[in-house]
């Protein structure tokens, strides 16, 4: 039997997808020649079901970081509460397994502070190390994430033909890494997104910066499933960036008056400024409690419509809330006008 | 004694946060949700959880689900579909089905592939059903001792259903095996989050696969499968543990040679030895692919914890299984294992199912006793006093449970 690779998998499911859509629209007449109680079923073409969440969040620790960005991806924190409490030798086992056996995408480093995290939440010792930490705030010794500062910059060339060439480099990337999740076309509907409650980003919908799709490739999204990517060569890193660039249509926004921006700044001010910080780079006071962190919006400029949908709707799984019952619709327009403006071209 | 995971630090973190929302200062801010900031507790208590088209069930873990099935549902002859336990492997499980649209395949070393839409598999092949016990590789694993990694289960990693559906030898013979035909591959809709996650594909000697038994299901007690038990289609295959029986099949590949994957090769995969037992000092050398399941007896009543009031008698139930070979008898003891009296085995539903017993007893006295039943099958096969292997694979001792007669 050929082995199967992900991108077969990949390519099958989108012929599946494909089937799916020729069969929805082309099926005029159901067929019950199914057994009694089957017959109302097959009258519906599709048969669906949306998945509930039940997700954990998990202790404070060193190594949260590391353990959220990469081993959520595949399964939940649920499953290592399950487990028993182990010795640290079971647990450099296990995640070496991880590594080895499932793909697990880490580095050395990774590594290590994910044992370590597991070891203290999850060992032996885990209750000693607990009742020793009893004055601190916020958890046995947590170190300041090293995760979030040191992404070497991308090289995307602005345009011309080295850029449509690494652009087409980064689409086979994508096809292979990212569309289990983003889907083929970067709508963040891959077949992996029905079951994560922190849905994946719909890459087409918002233009990034070099600056944020560099941080997030390279450290993965703490508290959603995306991981990080560092392990891949820079070129491939920065052929992805160029495909994730690509994706996004510039469309024109609608424009609006010096008065309309006034509002949306108080608006910004008064409702948004706590987590996304006064400067919009999502520093609010609130944010260090909030996971994942509030959108940087110097960094990303998401399209007029989309910031409409999520502030009527929020983002499910993160703190972002629904404000439709909170702000009126024009101020909401306002809003998103003064969300867009935060955007710093020179991060691209 | 606190833990890592105590009600005081969820405390300490929500003062924090209120500081922090508190510093914000901002007039007429409204609250965001903040879920994901503030930890849960895991208490050791079970957690009961309400997926789509299934009951109640505990909860091991959310995502991909696994689900186990809540002792009293094994008071029946048959699992009802909506109790009926959960376990998948890859991320990607399958949430949408197109019943027009789907096909099953079946391709590889045979004269004419086929790719069946659900219609044409009911209508084109005989119906076959049969009652057959679906129990997970790792069911009871929560048990070893030393405890081994893996899905925690209790004892309810099991059910007992009616399966309906065609025989996968028809399929295979429509098909055409062409000579020197080794072994089958199944492969279903599931799919892996990251590109490094073999896919989940199991496999079948080919002789097995054609002994007409196998099944491929499209109903299980009457009704269509649940989603999250392999709507549309499942790999029945009776007397063998559920790791083979593939859920939302959508693939089967005959191969002219034996089948080479992670999930055959290195995954749910036992000592060599009659029993599966090693220990953790002396791991076997030799290890083969799990395969039909280990004769076991079980308690369904008493519950753990339950009592039991000392006027009357109480009748003692539970449910013993083999691969198929068939139970012979049923013991109970009631006095720690120091003597064992027949309990009355209730009619036999095929010999893939389970069959119930129960087993009237009148305490002597209040106070504690321990419980014990074993079983024995037609072919002589007795169950053992431990057993222990790395995967916390079939487990079947001689089980106790502690009860108390008020």
């Amino acid at each position: 039997m050929k082995r199967l690779t992900c991108k077969d998998h990949l390519a099958s499911w989108g012929l599946c997808s494909l089937l799916v859509l020729v069969g929805h629209c082309g099926a005029s007449e159901s067929q019950s020649n199914g057994p009694g109680p089957d017959s109302a079923r097959a009258a519906q073409n599709v048969h669906s079901i949306t998945l509930p969440h039940f997700e954990p969040d998990v202790p404070l620790a060193a190594g949260r970081d590391e353990y959220l960005v990469v081993c959520v991806s595949c399964h939940s924190p649920r499953y290592v509460m399950m487990q028993p409490f182990f010795p640290q030798r079971k647990w450099e086992e296990t995640v070496d397994k991880m590594t080895k056996v499932y793909g697990a995408q880490m580095d050395q480093e990774q590594r290590t502070a994910i044992v370590q995290y597991l070891v203290v939440t999850h060992g032996p010792d885990s209750k000693r190390a607990a009742v020793q930490d009893e004055d601190s705030d916020f958890g046995p010794v947590v170190k300041p994430s090293a995760l979030t500062e040191t992404a070497p910059p991308l090289i995307v060339p602005s345009e011309g033909a080295q850029h449509t060439k690494q652009i087409e480099q980064g689409a086979e990337l994508f096809k292979k890494d990212c569309a289990g999740c983003h889907g083929m076309t970067g709508r963040g509907d891959g077949f992996v997104a029905p079951v994560l409650l922190r849905k994946p980003k719909d890459l087409a919908s918002t233009r990034y910066s070099l600056v944020l799709l560099s941080q997030v490739l390279w450290n993965g999204k703490r508290g959603t499933a995306m991981p990080s990517w560092r392990s891949l060569p820079q070129e491939d890193l920065s052929a992805l960036a160029a495909f994730i660039q690509s994706l996004h249509q510039q469309v024109d926004q609608p424009a609006l008056s010096a008065e309309g921006l006034q509002r949306g700044t108080q608006v910004f001010m008064q409702n948004c400024a706590p987590c996304h910080g006064i400067a919009g780079d999502g520093k609010g006071t609130a944010a260090t409690a909030l996971m994942p962190a509030p959108a940087d919006f110097r960094l990303k400029q998401p399209d007029f419509e989309y910031i409409l949908q999520v502030l009527s709707n929020g983002i499910p799984g993160t703190g972002m809330p629904a404000w439709k019952d909170q702000i009126p619709e024009p101020d909401r327009r306002a809003l998103a006008a003064f969300v867009r403006s935060l955007f710093k071209e020179s991060s691209l | 004694m606190k833990t890592a995971f105590s009600p005081a630090r969820n405390a300490m973190n929500r003062r924090k946060f209120m500081r922090a929302l508190a510093a914000a200062g901002a007039g007429g801010l409204i609250l965001p949700k903040v879920t994901a900031a503030i930890p849960e507790m895991p208490t050791g208590a079970e957690q009961l959880v309400r997926f789509p088209e299934k009951t109640d069930l505990i909860l091991r873990t959310d995502r991909p689900p696994q689900l186990e099935t809540p002792l009293k549902y094994f008071r029946e002859d048959l699992t009802p579909n909506e109790a009926f336990y959960v376990r998948w492997h890859l991320e990607g499980i399958p949430t949408s089905i197109d019943v027009e649209a789907f096909r099953l395949r079946i391709e590889g070393h045979v004269e004419k592939p086929l790719s069946l839409s659900l219609a044409e598999l009911r209508r084109n092949f005989e119906t076959v059903s049969v009652v057959a016990v679906n129990q997970c590789s790792g069911n009871s694993r929560s048990f070893f001792e030393p405890r081994v990694p893996g899905g925690q289960w209790k004892n309810g990693a099991m059910g007992n259903a009616r399966w309906t559906g065609v025989r996968l030898r028809d399929l295979l013979d429509r098909a055409g095996l062409k000579g020197g035909a080794i072994e089958v591959a199944f492969n279903g809709l599931d799919r892996a989050a990251m590109p490094g996650t073999p896919n989940f594909v199991k496999a079948l000697d080919v002789d097995h696969a054609r002994d007409g038994e196998v099944m491929v299901a499209y109903q299980m007690n009457g009704s269509e499968l649940p989603m999250l038990n392999g709507f549309p289609l499942r790999l029945v295959v009776p007397g063998w543990y559920a790791t083979y029986w593939v859920k939302a099949l959508s693939h089967i590949q005959v191969l002219p040679e034996k089948f080479h994957g992670f999930w055959m090769d290195k995954a749910y995969r036992i000592p060599t030895s009659p029993d599966g037992n090693e220990t953790p000092e002396h791991l076997a050398a030799e290890t083969t692919p799990i395969n039909r399941m280990s004769l076991r007896s079980l308690f369904v009543r008493p519950e753990p914890g339950e009592q039991i009031p000392a006027n009357g008698p109480f009748e003692i139930q539970g449910l013993a299984f083999d691969s198929g070979i068939g139970i012979q008898g049923l013991e109970v003891s009631t006095d720690a294992g120091r003597t064992w009296l027949n309990a009355q085995l209730d009619r036999e539903l095929g010999k893939y199912s389970w069959r119930r017993w129960r087993f009237r007893w009148n305490p002597p006295s209040r106070g504690k006793y321990q419980l014990q039943v074993r079983a024995l099958n037609r072919a002589g096969q007795q169950q053992t006093t431990s057993l222990w292997n790395r995967g916390g694979y079939m487990r079947n001792v001689i089980e106790h449970t502690e009860v108390e007669v008020l």
